[in-house]
């Protein structure tokens, strides 16, 4: 390729088009690019809108548009069907699972990107195979192991599936961000001789923060709404949401109303989390290859 | 590159001595953890794989070799979940990469509002596969689904989309496609904006045009970005399981039946672990063949 140069800022030369064409392009580009957006967010407004409805609106042969929005979709929700009991469920088994996650990884991401491991390119490629394996594939010997421990249906049995889940793409990802912290920072708390747990805790926790807070989020979301392990493991007592969602479709009705109503709750917390961190998440998804 | 600082006073081998324990002591809860939570469930799969176990009886289990294995490849639901699988899969990620390419194109733009569509794109991502699928099971509803609707509207027949063999799995892959050309969309934009002003215009000013900059230029430079979104598209694909589960549960007949489902009812409906387990480890060679492939093409460098 041939390389031009040219000063950062420098005036494009523009396409040699016609004056007309040059105005109308651009604007049908734009309108095109948000209506495209608009159009794919379109089921998640109808969901929403269908979770306020009344009962008979939502059942009705010709979609509804205006109608008097209520709220007794989500209080049916929580009097006929409990569902505090499950979003507690949900609540405390993601958020624990998330606290050992984000620990245990933060841990060995330092001694991987920081300290020198015999083979830890190998090791890290290991952790994150584990990523990978179909959930399906270990979840009939949980079952089977949970039924013997009688883990079955307990907060515990399934925040340790859910902190194994989680590790391997934690560890690789926070390897990432804290192999980013400049070098000199160990060099020099090691030399004023903190130890390795200190330096962890009081400069490479401030500094990597963002990329640790992302992380979080990452492992979050996927136990936030994980589905397969959830059914197979639960049944009565610490089923979560998506599993109760799922359990509006009866054979022969399926509860609509309250089913959006559970859906919306459940959007609802990640939305907020990821938009205050918006930033930080695209690294994540691409297992740290855009930086 | 990582440095290593020699600390006066103290031998260096000793230093590096105690370092390495060190670093074995932060590793290893997470390598055990992994050991026994991760690794010790997947080989259990195997040794399922290569025994009759059922749920009824899981005191007698002897051990039977390949023969789940013989057993599978001479079956015809098998065969067939392993073909909409493949389909699933493949017609999912291509679609997934050939719209998100062109949302991307259009969002690397500037325009007011620009961060905000951007923004708003990340939500079909949080929400969870058990939402989407449900959330388009009542769009695709008969009678009071917006599609039918819409469709009775411009005088055309509704369709019963997920109970239809022939509209079940175009309908799912759709869904699919759905919630996840966002994120591809995000990850390619992010790869876009990486490559340098500097290289865009260098390729202006040699009078390339937009799609010629895209191709020859853009594409090329975020060749590891791209690998890697197909890679795991690729493989959450291959394993998906909750929305095609609440959206068709592997019907009508076995007609968006993915080998998660297949592994599921063999094993919670029909009781035959050994079986199920069988598809699953299936599923598990499917994957690393295709991260081995993907691997390759990442170390090797660009045209």
């Amino acid at each position: 390729m041939r390389m031009t140069r040219t000063a950062p800022g420098a005036v494009r030369i523009p396409a040699i088009v016609r004056p007309a064409a040059r105005h109308v392009w651009p604007t049908l580009l734009k309108i095109t690019t948000a209506v495209v957006v608009l159009v794919w967010l379109f089921p998640v407004y109808w969901i929403v809108l269908t979770s306020l409805k009344p009962v008979r609106e939502i059942n009705s042969k010709v979609p509804v548009f205006r109608f008097s929005p209520t709220l007794d979709n989500y209080r049916d929700l929580f009097v006929r069907f409990g569902f505090a009991k499950v979003l507690t469920n949900s609540i405390v088994v993601t958020v624990v699972s998330s606290l050992v996650v984000m620990v245990i990884a933060i841990l060995a991401a330092y001694a991987l990107a920081r300290m020198r491991v015999p083979g830890e390119k190998h090791v890290a490629l290991w952790i994150l195979s584990l990523r990978f394996i179909p959930v399906i594939a270990v979840g009939i010997p949980f079952y089977l192991e949970w039924q013997q421990l009688q883990l079955l249906d307990t907060w515990l049995g399934l925040i340790l599936v859910y902190i194994a889940f989680n590790l391997p793409f934690a560890i690789w990802l926070l390897r990432g961000f804290l192999g980013d912290v400049p070098f000199e920072l160990d060099e020099a708390a090691l030399l004023d001789g903190l130890s390795r747990l200190q330096i962890i805790r009081k400069i490479v926790l401030p500094v990597a923060l963002p990329g640790i807070a992302s992380t979080a989020i990452f492992t979050f979301v996927f136990t936030w709404n994980e589905y397969l392990m959830a059914l197979l493991l639960t049944s009565v007592d610490a089923v979560t949401v998506p599993v109760t969602i799922a359990k509006f479709i009866m054979p022969y009705t399926i509860l609509w109303g309250d089913l959006s109503a559970a859906v919306v709750i459940q959007l609802v917390p990640m939305l907020i989390v990821v938009f205050l961190l918006q930033r930080h998440i695209v690294r994540g998804m691409t297992l740290g290859a855009v930086k | 590159m990582r440095r290593h600082l020699a600390v006066t006073g103290v031998s260096v081998v000793g230093w590096q001595r105690r370092e390495n324990l060190v670093a074995l002591l932060l590793l290893a809860p997470a390598v055990l953890y992994l050991l026994a939570m991760a690794v010790y469930p997947t080989i259990y799969s195997l040794w399922l794989a290569v025994h009759n176990y059922t749920l009824y009886r899981p005191e007698f289990a002897p051990f039977v070799g390949f023969a789940n294995f013989t057993y599978l490849f001479g079956d015809e639901l098998f065969h067939r979940s392993l073909r909409v699988t493949v389909v699933f899969a493949l017609a999912a990620v291509v679609l997934e990469f050939a719209i998100g390419l062109w949302v991307a194109v259009l969002l690397d733009r500037k325009m007011v509002g620009i961060n905000l569509l951007r923004t708003l794109l990340i939500v079909p991502v949080l929400i969870s596969p058990v939402g989407m699928g449900l959330t388009f099971r009542y769009i695709f509803a008969p009678s009071y689904g917006l599609l039918n609707s819409a469709l009775r509207a411009a005088g055309l027949h509704g369709v019963d989309f997920i109970v239809s063999t022939t509209w079940a799995l175009p309908a799912v892959i759709a869904v699919d496609v759905w919630q996840w050309t966002p994120f591809v969309t995000l990850i390619l934009l992010a790869g876009m904006q990486s490559v340098s002003v500097e290289v865009i215009e260098a390729a202006e000013l040699d009078g390339l045009n937009e799609w010629q900059k895209l191709w020859r230029i853009v594409m090329p430079l975020i060749r590891p970005v791209i690998i890697v979104i197909l890679l795991i598209r690729l493989i959450d694909a291959i394993r998906t399981f909750d929305l095609v589960f609440v959206l068709t549960r592997g019907g009508p007949g076995s007609s968006t039946e993915v080998l998660s489902i297949l592994s599921y009812e063999t094993g919670f409906t029909s009781g035959d672990m050994g079986t199920a387990s069988a598809v699953a480890w299936i599923t598990i060679v499917l994957v690393n063949v295709l991260v081995i492939f993907f691997l390759r093409a990442l170390s090797k460098p660009g045209r």
